[in-house]
C-alpha cells in the first residue's frame, strides 16, 4: 500500500453509501451474489481513498468476492466496512485482508437476524392488511407499505451511520438482552396473527354428504380443516421434511381430494 | 372488455418495476413486488381496484406457500399476479381458473429468473477483468446489464401475453377442462397453510403454540377481525414483556 491519503469518510459519503445500499442486489448471480452490488456501493469511496490505479484495482478485487447477507441488517456491516476502508487507506490495516475476514464472519449472523426479524414484522402486518384487502379496502396495503418503508429505510440508515461510527457496540445492542425480550414479544404477536389468518382466510371445507359433514365439523370447531392442514404441514417440517416436499404433498392432497369430492373450497 | 395498448404497456411496466424492486433496486420498498400490492395496482390501471385487492391478497397467501421451492430463486410471483389479476378483471375469470394461470406462470418465471442469475455469473467474470484494469465504469456496466435482463424477463412475457389480447388468453383458459381448474383451485387453497407453517417454524419456541391457538380461536370461533386481534396481541405482549425488561435493565445499560 502506498503512502496514506486524505482519507476521511464524510457525511456526504455516508449518504452516498446509504443511497447505493439499495442496489446491493444488482447483478445478483449464484457465484458472487451481492458482490457486484457491494463493489458498486463502495466505488465513490474507493475513488476517493485510492488515487493510484493498482490500489483501486486491489480494492475492487477485494470487494468482488462472494458476499451475501440481508440488505436491511447488513447495512451495519456496510458502515463497518466503510470505517475499515478508511483505516486501510491510512495504512493502518496492513494488507486489507482483515476487511474480508470481517465480512466472512458477519454476513451469516446478520442474514439470520435480518431475515427472521423482517419476516416476523411482515407476518404481523400481513394479518391486519389481509383483513382490509379482502374487504376491498386499500387501507391495509397502504399501511403495510408505509410501515415497511419506515422500518426498512430507517433501519438501513441507522445501520450505515451507526455501523460506521460504533459498529461493534451497535451489534452488541442488537443481540443483547432487551432485544431478546423484544423479539419474543414480536414472535408472540406473530404467532397470534398467523393463528388468526389460518382461522379466517384459509378456505378449505368438505363437500361430503352435501355439506352435512362440514356442518358437523363446524359444530365441533369451525375451520378445523385449515387448522388440521397447518398442523400437518408444521409437523412434517419439524420432522425435517424439506419445504418443497411438504408443499408438493399438500398440493397433491388438495388436487386429489378436490377431484374425489372430499375437499373443496368455500370460496365464491 | 378489451385492454388498450396503453394499459398493456402500463401493466408490463408495473411488472418490470416490481421485478426490479424485489431484488436489484430496492429504492421502492420490497412490498411493491408482492401480489398484495401488484394486484391493486393492476386493478387501478384497469379500473377495478377492489377486485385487484382481493385477487392480490388471495394470491399473496397462496404464494406464501410457494416460496418454499428453490433456494435463491423462488417461484415468480410477478408475472403470475399481473396476468391473473388482469384476466380476472377483464376476462371475468373465476379465482380458481386464475390459480391455474398463476402456478405454471410462477414456475416458468422462476426458470427465467434462474437463467438471469446464471448469466449474471458470466457478467461477474467480465467485471473481474474490468476490475484488474481499475475500470470502474466497466464494472458498473456489468451490474446494470444484469438489471436490464431481469427487467426484460418480466416485462416482455407480460407484454406478450396481454398484448396478444385477453380474448386469446380467455379462450386458452376456457379450453382447460373445468375439473382441472376446480382441482387446482382446491390445491391452491391448501397452499397458504404451508406458508403459514413455514412462518411458524421460524417463530415457534416453547409457549408460542398457545398464542397460535389463541389467535385461531379468536378468529375462527369468536370471529374477531385481525386488527382487534393484533391490538390484543400488542397489549398482551406489553403485559408480559414489561417485567422481563425491567428485570433485564437491572443489570444492563439503559435501552
Amino acid at each position: 500500500m502506498e503512502a496514506p491519503s486524505e482519507a476521511k469518510v464524510t457525511k456526504r459519503d455516508l449518504w452516498s453509501l446509504f443511497f447505493r445500499s439499495f442496489f446491493l442486489q444488482s447483478g445478483f448471480s449464484f457465484e458472487r451474489m451481492q458482490a457486484l452490488g457491494l463493489t458498486w456501493m463502495f466505488m465513490p469511496l474507493i475513488k476517493k481513498f485510492y488515487p493510484k490505479k493498482e490500489d483501486r484495482a486491489e480494492a475492487l478485487k477485494r470487494h468482488l468476492v462472494f458476499y451475501n447477507t440481508n440488505p436491511w441488517t447488513g447495512s451495519i456491516l456496510t458502515g463497518m466496512i466503510a470505517a475499515m476502508e478508511e483505516k486501510n487507506a491510512k495504512g493502518e490495516l496492513g494488507d486489507g485482508a482483515s476487511i474480508n475476514s470481517l465480512k466472512g464472519s458477519l454476513i451469516g449472523p446478520l442474514a439470520g437476524i435480518g431475515d427472521s426479524l423482517f419476516l416476523l414484522i411482515f407476518a404481523a402486518l400481513l394479518g391486519v392488511a389481509a383483513d382490509f384487502s379482502m374487504r376491498g379496502s386499500p387501507v391495509g396495503v397502504i399501511l403495510l407499505t408505509v410501515i415497511v418503508a419506515i422500518v426498512f429505510y430507517g433501519g438501513v440508515y441507522l445501520g450505515v451511520t451507526r455501523g460506521y461510527s460504533r459498529g461493534e457496540a451497535f451489534l452488541e445492542q442488537l443481540t443483547g438482552k432487551s432485544s431478546g425480550v423484544f423479539l419474543s414479544g414480536l414472535g408472540m404477536i406473530g404467532a397470534l396473527v398467523i393463528g388468526a389468518l389460518v382461522g379466517t382466510w384459509v378456505n378449505i371445507s368438505t363437500p361430503l354428504g352435501e355439506g352435512l359433514f362440514q356442518q358437523t365439523l363446524d359444530g365441533i370447531l369451525p375451520k378445523m380443516l385449515p387448522l388440521g392442514f397447518t398442523v400437518l404441514a408444521f409437523s412434517l417440517l419439524k420432522k425435517g421434511w424439506s419445504a418443497v416436499w411438504v408443499m408438493l404433498l399438500l398440493l397433491a392432497i388438495g388436487i386429489v381430494g378436490g377431484h374425489l369430492g372430499i375437499l373443496g373450497t368455500s370460496m365464491p | 372488455m378489451e385492454i388498450s395498448f396503453l394499459q398493456v404497456l402500463a401493466i408490463s411496466l408495473v411488472a418490470g418495476i416490481a421485478a426490479l424492486s424485489e431484488l436489484p433496486i430496492m429504492l421502492l420498498p420490497p412490498v411493491v413486488a408482492m401480489p398484495l400490492f401488484v394486484g391493486p395496482v393492476v386493478g387501478l390501471i384497469l379500473g377495478d381496484v377492489t377486485t385487484g385487492l382481493i385477487v392480490g391478497m388471495s394470491l399473496q397467501l397462496v404464494w406464501l406457500g410457494l416460496t418454499s421451492i428453490g433456494g435463491t430463486v423462488p417461484p415468480d410471483k410477478i408475472i403470475g399476479t399481473t396476468l391473473a389479476t388482469a384476466l380476472v378483471i377483464v376476462g371475468r375469470l373465476t379465482y380458481e381458473a386464475a390459480l391455474a394461470v398463476v402456478l405454471p406462470a410462477a414456475l416458468i418465471g422462476q426458470a427465467f429468473g434462474i437463467a438471469v442469475q446464471t448469466i449474471n455469473s458470466f457478467l461477474a467474470h467480465w467485471a473481474d477483468r474490468y476490475a484488474r484494469e481499475a475500470n470502474m465504469g466497466g464494472v458498473t456496466m456489468t451490474m446494470w446489464l444484469g438489471n436490464l435482463l431481469l427487467f426484460l424477463v418480466r416485462f416482455v412475457p407480460v407484454m406478450l401475453a396481454l398484448g396478444l389480447g385477453t380474448g386469446a388468453a380467455q379462450s386458452l383458459v376456457a379450453s382447460i377442462p373445468e375439473w382441472v381448474t376446480h382441482d387446482i383451485g382446491v390445491g391452491g387453497a391448501i397452499l397458504p397453510t404451508v406458508g403459514f407453517a413455514l412462518l411458524l417454524i421460524l417463530i415457534m419456541k416453547g409457549e408460542m403454540w398457545a398464542w397460535f391457538i389463541i389467535g385461531f380461536i379468536l378468529a375462527a370461533v369468536l370471529q374477531l377481525n385481525a386488527i382487534a386481534i393484533a391490538v390484543l396481541g400488542v397489549a398482551a405482549a406489553v403485559v408480559i414483556a414489561r417485567p422481563k425488561i425491567l428485570a433485564a435493565r437491572g443489570r444492563s445499560e439503559p435501552g
